[in-house]
């Protein structure tokens, strides 16, 4: 007995049991996801959205402390529906995608608040700032119609931000009196996996 | 009381052609400026005043053409051949509908770009059309070429008018200067 008690170290065994479990299952994100926004100029609303984003989705609802969203946003892709508009929107004054190309969000916690509420708790990065947010969303996982081997889910959040508080606004428009300083982000994803 | 001989245009009437015709002087000049200048706050605020301008304009013609509905403009001298009422009539009717018009594409323009607008950052309007990228490129060319065929209008508009007062000799511009009293006053 003592000998065994030798030959089985206790610390290496203890830093297996602490380590992570393996993600939770995979999604695959579907091309009717949106990642868009209403800004305001002048008090009224704009709707605009990032055409291009990646996103690397591992969610059970069963094991959240295993799953994690990370979202990668090719900043160039932002459209307002004006040419002019979006070049200044890629510029230095605003997004300046010549030095900062993507924009990110990497969750660090995903919460079940009751239902289909859920919030992710993560790190939002633009530009060369990043701050702690918490995005709630709504949560329904069904049969995917598309594909009867398929699960379908479907997540819907908004997440109200300042974008002077990403320096998104340099120089002249820092002002808020043309582009109001709030700034509302709204997803809308779906995904699938197999069964 | 309506005058029952009205040889002149009234005040208010005058009024109103002079200052549309300032304002419209105005937003060529604005126009042209605008489009030329660098993305910027600059460029944004001076498409925000040219908005609000043609609002504005638009606002006056439609008070103008109430006014001229409830109060007929003078009669043309009788020595006038009929071809030349006929274009007197036709390139008025033009304008008044170009008053309207132009600055109607610009605002189906703002819609379609996706731009609210604003009335002289107070108001917000809301928009006739959806956001339609597109169809917003195609009306800035539209309200580009109205706006040249407005210039030619007004061009014939003012040398007809020349053309009375110095070859014809007769009233039909005095008619709309306030400074100037021919032997045509209203009755008071």
């Amino acid at each position: 007995m003592a000998a065994l008690r030798r030959s089985l170290p206790l610390a290496p065994i203890a830093l297996l049991l602490a380590m992570p479990g393996v993600l939770a299952q995979s999604w695959q994100v579907e091309d009717g996801s949106r990642i868009g926004f209403t800004a305001f100029q002048q008090g009224s609303p704009v709707e605009g959205r990032f055409e291009t984003f990646t996103a690397d989705i591992s969610f059970d609802p069963d094991d959240l402390g295993n799953s994690r969203v990370a979202v990668e946003i090719d900043a160039a892709s932002i459209a307002t529906g004006h040419k002019d508009r979006d070049t200044t929107l890629r510029s230095a004054g605003f997004f300046d995608v010549a030095q900062w190309p993507t924009a990110r969000f990497t969750s660090e916690e995903l919460m079940h608040e009751g239902g289909q509420t859920y919030a992710a708790h993560g790190q939002l990065s633009i530009r060369d700032v990043t701050r702690e947010v918490v995005l709630p969303f709504e949560l329904t996982i069904g049969a995917d119609p598309d594909a009867a081997d398929r699960l379908l889910a479907t997540a819907t959040g908004e997440l109200s931000i300042s974008r002077l508080d990403y320096g998104v606004g340099q120089g002249d428009w820092a002002s808020t009196k043309t582009v109001g300083e709030e700034v509302v982000i709204k997803i809308e994803i779906q995904a699938t996996r197999p069964r | 009381m309506r005058n029952t001989a009205v040889l002149r245009y009234g005040a208010v009437a005058q009024t109103l052609h002079w200052l549309i015709a300032a304002l419209v002087f105005t937003m060529f000049g604005l126009g042209w400026y605008m489009s030329d200048l660098p993305l910027g706050q600059q460029k944004f605020d001076l498409y925000q005043l040219h908005k609000s301008l043609g609002i504005t304009i638009f606002g006056l013609a439609v008070v103008r053409l109430l006014w001229r509905w409830s109060h007929p403009a003078p009669p043309l001298p009788a020595s006038m051949p009929l071809w030349q009422r006929a274009a007197a009539r036709t390139s008025h009717a033009l304008l008044y509908l170009m008053l309207l018009v132009q600055p109607l594409i610009g605002f189906l323009q703002s819609n379609a770009a996706n731009f609210p607008v604003v009335l002289w950052g107070v108001v917000p309007l809301p928009a006739l059309i959806a956001s339609d990228e597109a169809l917003g490129e195609t009306l800035v060319v539209l309200h580009r070429w109205n706006s040249r065929l407005l210039l030619l209008l007004i061009a014939v508009h003012v040398a007809a008018a020349l053309r009375h007062h110095f070859v014809l000799k007769d009233d039909v511009l005095r008619r709309m200067l306030p400074a100037a009293r021919g032997c045509a006053d209203p009755l008071p």
